[in-house]
Formats: C-alpha cells, sequence, structure tokens
C-alpha cells in the first residue's frame, strides 16, 4: 500500500473515531434528557393521580408511551406532557406515516423512476470509489460482450428465442455488480431499482 | 448502549479501508471476477508492465499460491489467465 493511501486511510478512520465520539455523546445528552423527562411525567403523574384519588398501583409507566388503565383527566394532561418535549419527534412521526402509507411508498417508487438517468448512472458508476479500476474495466468489457451478443442474435433474428438467456445473464451481471457495490449502498439501490430501464435500453441500443 | 457504540465502531473500522480500494484488492477481485479462484481479497508481488501501445500487463500471486497474468488492452479489454 502506498504512503498517500495510507495516510488516507488514517485519516479516515480519525474522522470516523471523532464523528462516532460525538455521536456517543450527543447520545448520552439525549438518554439523560430522556431519562429526566420520565421521570419527570412519571412525578406529574404521581402527583395528578393522588389529587384524583386513582391508586398508585394501577400507574404504568407513561414515558415508555403505555396507556394507563384508568385514564383520569389529570393523567392525561400527565401524559401528554412527555409526547411533546423531544423536539424530533414531529419528523419521525411524519416519516413513519410516509413509510406505512402505501400509497405514499408508490408515490416515492414512482418518482425514482422517473429520474433514473441512464448517463448519470453510468457516471457515478466510473466515478465511485467502491470499485476500482481494473474491475470496472472488466465489467465494462462483460457489458460489451453482452451487447456484441444481442447485436449478434439481432441479425440472425434470433433474439426472441434466445431472449430468456440474455436475460439471465444481464441479472446475473447485475447481481455481480451489485455485489461489487457494498461500500456505495446508494448506487447498488439505484442501479436495482432501474434495472428494467437499463435491460431496455440494452436490447434498445442495438435496434 | 456502550455495546451499541462498541459495536458500530468496531464495524466502521472494517467497513473504512473498504470504501478505498487498493490495487491489491482491485486486482484481486478482477481475478475472480473472470471466474478464477484467488484464496483471499488481495494478491501480493503485483508486478506491472506496459508498453508502447497502451497495453498493460499484470502479474499478481494470490494467496493461494497461484500466480496470475492480467492483460488489459489499449481499448480496456481485461483477459485474465493462471500462470503455470
Amino acid at each position: 500500500m502506498s504512503h498517500s493511501k495510507l495516510s488516507v486511510n488514517l485519516l479516515w478512520r480519525l474522522a470516523l473515531v471523532i464523528g462516532l465520539t460525538f455521536l456517543s455523546a450527543c447520545a448520552c445528552k439525549h438518554d439523560v434528557k430522556a431519562s429526566g423527562a420520565g421521570k419527570q411525567s412519571q412525578v406529574h403523574a404521581d402527583e395528578s393521580i393522588a389529587m384524583a384519588g386513582q391508586p398508585q398501583s394501577e400507574v404504568t409507566d407513561s414515558s415508555k408511551g403505555v396507556e394507563n388503565p384508568i385514564p383520569g383527566p389529570a393523567v392525561q394532561e400527565a401524559d401528554a406532557k412527555p409526547k411533546q418535549a423531544p423536539s424530533e419527534a414531529p419528523s419521525k412521526q411524519v416519516a413513519v406515516v410516509a413509510k406505512s402509507d402505501g400509497k405514499a411508498l408508490a408515490v416515492d417508487g414512482g418518482e425514482k423512476k422517473a429520474d433514473i438517468n441512464m448517463d448519470v448512472l453510468i457516471e457515478r458508476l466510473k466515478q465511485t470509489p467502491a470499485i476500482g479500476v481494473f474491475t470496472k474495466l472488466a465489467i465494462r468489457g462483460d457489458i460489451l460482450d453482452l451487447k456484441d451478443e444481442i447485436q449478434t442474435y439481432k441479425q440472425k433474428s434470433m433474439l426472441q428465442s434466445k431472449l430468456d438467456d440474455i436475460r439471465a445473464r444481464f441479472d446475473g451481471l447485475l447481481i455481480k455488480i451489485m455485489a461489487l457495490l457494498q461500500a456505495d449502498p446508494a448506487l447498488s439501490k439505484d442501479l436495482y431499482t432501474a434495472r428494467e430501464s437499463i435491460w431496455k435500453s440494452l436490447l434498445g441500443a442495438n435496434t | 448502549m456502550k455495546h451499541l457504540l462498541l459495536t458500530i465502531f468496531a464495524l466502521s473500522l472494517s467497513v473504512a479501508p473498504a470504501l478505498a480500494v487498493t490495487p491489491a484488492e482491485d486486482i484481486a477481485t478482477t481475478i475472480m471476477l473472470r471466474g478464477y479462484d484467488c484464496g483471499g481479497r488481495q494478491v501480493t508481488n503485483i508486478d506491472e508492465q506496459a508498453d508502447g501501445m497502451g497495453n498493460k500487463t499484470i502479474r499478481a500471486t494470490c494467496p493461494n499460491g497461484v500466480r496470475y497474468q492480467i492483460n488489459i488492452s489499449a481499448d480496456g479489454r481485461v483477459q485474465v489467465k493462471p500462470l503455470r
């Protein structure tokens, strides 16, 4: 390994360590705040239940979001407080709703399909650091071989009979590329999403 | 929480070098992509030669002891063959 690459690796690891330390510090603060809020809400709940005359044994931890079996008005107020406390909660809830909604997913998928640009995908494949130069050349050679084969079958008017075999080879090649792109999951996902468009362009490129 | 962070840290250390592919890893991947067994993810004893026509010849030894020759033509075609 060359000296420059070694130093880049070291720098990368150092950046990761700093990032993780920062994340852990944030997480610890968040835990402290959350536990503090939980304790406060528990205190509020205890006080309000005592005022409402409910037995304390029936109280569950409101910070965990478990519903009280007998929710009095005061308890409901106490339960409402911790739900409003974290500022990140609304955005997370929106995301969850969007994910759990089938229509939203379909719309999202439609937008992604519309956004697929073959030139951009090819450029991203060329630029990705997850695959080395020689491997990229080997993949390029495989794709060119497949294109040549399609062209040959077209000239012999045998494309329809060989379509299943060529599709199987295409799928195999795509799986190989996706396996190589483990360090670039976004590109891997986009390639898989665009597989039908790639297949059509591969067939259409030789017409 | 600590265990989770330690796990993430360990994973990040193992994933980090994978982002920057070294020539040794690249050549090993190319050999495996052509269907040859390499016995590991990195080759050793890399010997690279280029002629004036733009063709390149690389010889490398896999962890299983087999030495391979990789020919890269000027138009970017890659050919791998084991050396006896």
